[in-house]
């Protein structure tokens, strides 16, 4: 699979004049209201949000064990709609010193970064999307705004939308359904193997560079997905919260694989939800990195359906100074022959703090089934945290469990072995780094993998913040 | 004096964000029948009765509900005090046919090593055996805990680790009925290590409730925890290991597995290995597995002539073993114990 080669260069925009938007702050029924007419939404879809928002109102904060603070999180200080006519108000003075430094040494080029920092307007990257929309278009594969497929594929739309996340489910998905906004919408037919993996990227626009964007995918029986969601550079949002969601459905023998580096700056609270359903044979992947954001929440779960369904989960934390990054994996064997794999590494540093939270539940009569879960800490210093808390509930005899978990420090023996082959102490550190990330950046799309190295090169020399 | 229970908070359970496991919150102490004088026959040493409130040395009194419960029911406390190296193991016997609340005080004085093997048998609704331990500078103790109760046994067993001290626990439970079980070692002390090998083995409708602690507190510690079980009938096992490394407790290890045995289609194990790592400069790691008895070593065993039930129950013991293998020496003061409790189960289990 090649990804699609992107000229960079040839995106240089003019600096547009801007002016200051009346931002709307808090939310109430009214605003959902809003936010429906504003975009043309049918009934059924209104109905939808109101009863998220209801749930949202009802349900209380999460009080789990050792979970991060979001005592800071003020609902009334968000702002939860953006007129869809209206223009970015930022200007590129208010981006933090921290972001403009950050995406001068990834050497991001500068039409970008105003994308990035939700300063520039529309990214242009017509020329490249129009013509891969074209290519897979022809084999029957939809690959469209989520607002806009809401109305050219109605049917489609509604067949699959919460159907996998209910909207019930907790507090912040119910937020989401109330306020949602933007995302995608793939849809790959019968038998379709897309080739190339389809990028968020070519439509980073202002309106879904959004904190509550859903992403829905759909792969039909024998369909082949490979999906990127976001960068590793860091993306600046003033309200704080990022609640999106995800739901991907894999049908019979599909294969699924959703790559996501989420950087979020360092005001943010990450507390999106991913989750998919695998049907018989079909298998999906989670491939993911979290870095930014002062608080995440993210537990990207696959609910194993039919018979054979597979899931693996990779993914990578970093945290440093101020960062509490709380993920892991949810994973459910409903079906026999089940097979799941996680592979969880974390880095904190700085007092930063990372947490394996997992949850593997194993029904009974899902014979055959096998499960292993690796999850490595490294902590750089003596004030960084970890800890690893997995849940496990097997209610079936017929299977094999397996969950290891490793902590420490980078062995002082290996950075002087290397060191006395002539490598510098930081070159050293360096090197241990990536290759204790491999695993995760080994399955990541080239160019994202250079990304996710360099930046946490950055962050581990303190160059950055 | 009595304390006020509703004002303290439940033991540590494992508490998931889909909802708290375990059966704590379900029993009724309102209707107990105490005794009225436990029943302890003890060998190879003397010991002194004590009071409640000489009692809770490691545990607090008001840590939990159950310590709460069980310093209001107080029914008899036992102090060991082992100050001249002991000729051979001490072993506590303990009968109880009526509820009981009772504590063992173990007191080591430095530079002692002690055997302690408490046994308790009997029959009763409900029986709560708490069991503290002071290490105090490099003394070595081994405790043995062989649990055959019927009923509901609360067992709260906790050892405070001096500087380079030792504290190895083993657990065998082979109750009928529900068992609560916590096992925690405070190594306060540099250089002070614990161990925890436990064994449970579940049928019919038992129900397990079992977690240990290692909290490394100092330099240079280290815990080692290895929990195996086997489950068979409707069992239901809860498992938490707790691995706390603090901030001072640099150039320290700790370890944790746990691995369980399904041999019916209604056997159910939940488990929850835990690690919270305050300090880098550590080794720490867990491991956990749960699964049948492996198909191809059957058909191995049966190739050679064994039957399909002998075949199991080979395994099933091969399975256990290895957690009494790691008392090391004292494997073969503690064995004797023991070894007859897990072949009755292992034979037993193709019921």
């Amino acid at each position: 699979m090649e990804a699609i080669d992107i000229d960079r260069s040839k995106h240089e925009l003019p600096t547009q004049t801007k002016y200051r938007l009346k931002e709307e702050f808090g939310l109430t029924e009214d605003i959902v209201r809003r936010i429906s007419a504003s975009k043309n939404e049918p009934k059924w879809m209104l109905d939808l949000r109101l009863a998220a928002f209801k749930a949202f109102a009802e349900k209380p904060m999460p009080n789990w064990e050792k979970q991060p603070d979001l005592s800071k999180l003020d609902f009334n200080k968000i702002t939860y709609y953006q007129a869809a006519d209206a223009k970015q108000s930022r200007s590129w003075d208010e981006v933090p010193n921290e972001i403009k430094d950050t995406f001068e040494k990834l050497g991001i080029p500068e039409a970008e970064r105003k994308a990035l920092a939700g300063v520039g307007a529309q990214f242009d990257s017509e020329v490249v999307y129009h013509n891969l929309k074209k290519e897979i278009a022809e084999k029957g594969v939809i690959f469209e705004d989520l607002d806009v497929a809401l109305k050219e594929h109605p049917d489609l739309v509604k067949k699959y939308f919460s159907k996998c996340i209910n909207i019930n489910d907790h507090k912040f998905i119910s937020l989401h359904y109330a306020v949602w906004s933007g995302g995608t919408f793939i849809y790959v037919p019968k038998g379709v193997k897309v080739d190339i993996p389809l990028q968020a990227y070519f439509r980073m626009n202002t309106e879904s560079a959004g904190q509550f964007e859903h992403t829905l995918i759909v792969v039909e029986e024998g369909g082949e997905i490979n999906y990127i969601e976001g960068c590793s550079a860091p993306r600046y949002e003033t309200s704080s919260l990022h609640a999106g969601g995800v739901e991907i459905f894999v049908h019979k023998g599909g294969k699924a694989r959703y790559n996501s580096v989420e950087n979020w700056s360092k005001n943010t609270f990450n507390l999106n939800t991913k989750r998919a359903i695998v049907e018989e044979n079909g298998m999906v992947a989670w491939i993911g990195g979290q870095l930014g954001s002062q608080a995440t929440m993210l537990y990207p779960c696959s609910i194993l359906k039919g018979e054979g369904a597979r899931a693996d989960h990779i993914s990578i934390a970093f945290a440093t100074e101020g960062q509490d990054q709380d993920t892991g994996a949810k994973i459910y064997h409903l079906a026999p022959n089940t097979t799941s794999t996680v592979k969880s590494k974390s880095i904190s540093q700085r007092g930063g703090r990372t947490n394996y939270r997992g949850h593997l539940f194993i029904k009974k009569g899902a014979t055959g089934s096998k499960t292993s879960v690796e999850c490595d800490a490294l902590m750089f210093d003596d004030i960084s945290k970890t800890d690893t808390m997995p849940y496990m509930e097997i209610k079936e005899q017929d299977v094999e469990v397996a969950h290891e978990a490793r902590v420490g420090k980078i062995s002082d023996e290996n950075i002087f072995y290397l060191m006395s082959r002539g490598l510098s102490e930081e070159e050293a550190v360096e090197m241990i780094v990536n290759g204790f990330m491999e695993p995760v950046t080994k399955e990541l799309p080239l160019e994202y993998a250079v990304e996710l190295n360099k930046l946490i090169t950055l962050e581990i020399e303190g160059s950055l913040g | 004096m009595s304390l006020v229970i509703e004002k303290l908070v439940p033991p540590r359970h494992v508490s998931t964000p889909m909802g708290k496991w375990g059966f704590f919150k379900q029993l009724d102490f309102s209707s107990l029948e105490k005794e009225t004088r436990p029943t302890v026959e003890v060998e190879g040493i003397t010991t002194t009765d004590i009071t409640k409130d000489a009692c809770f040395q490691v545990l607090e009194k008001e840590l939990d509900q159950l310590t709460g419960i069980h310093y209001n029911e107080f029914t008899g406390g036992l102090h060991v005090h082992v100050q001249q190296q002991p000729e051979g193991p001490i072993v506590l016997r303990h009968t109880v046919e009526k509820d009981a609340f009772r504590t063992t005080l173990i007191t080591i004085e430095p530079g002692i090593t002690a055997t302690i093997i408490e046994l308790v048998e009997g029959n009763a609704k409900i029986c709560s055996l708490a069991t503290e331990i002071v290490a105090k500078e490099n003394s070595h103790v081994v405790h043995a805990h062989v649990q055959q109760f019927h009923g509901t046994l609360l067992a709260r067993k906790a050892a405070k680790a001096l500087r380079d001290s030792s504290v190895t626990w083993f657990e065998l439970n082979a109750n009928r009925g529900n068992t609560f079980s916590r096992v925690a070692t405070f190594m306060e002390g540099e250089n002070s290590e614990t161990g925890s090998y436990s064994i449970y083995l579940g049928k019919g409708n038992d129900f397990i409730d079992f977690g240990a602690q290692g909290e490394n507190l100092a330099m240079h510690t280290n815990t080692n925890l290895m929990t195996r079980g086997v489950l068979t009938g409707k069992a239901l096992a809860i498992y938490e290991g707790v691995l706390h490394i603090g901030e001072k407790a640099a150039e320290s290890t700790a370890f944790q597995e746990e691995d369980c045995l399904l041999l019916s289609k209604n056997a159910e194990v939940k488990a929850s290995p835990m690690l919270y790592i305050d300090n880098n400069n550590v080794k720490c790691s867990h491991a956990a597995t749960a699964g049948h008895v492996d198909k191809e070593k059957l058909f191995y065993l049966m190739s050679r002539g064994l039957s399909p039930e002998s075949a199991q129950q080979l395994l099933v013991k091969g399975f256990v073993w290895p957690v009494l293998e790691r008392l090391g020496e004292h494997a073969a003061v503690v064995g004797p114990y023991v070894e007859p409790i897990v072949e009755a189960f292992a034979e037993g289990t193709h019921e």
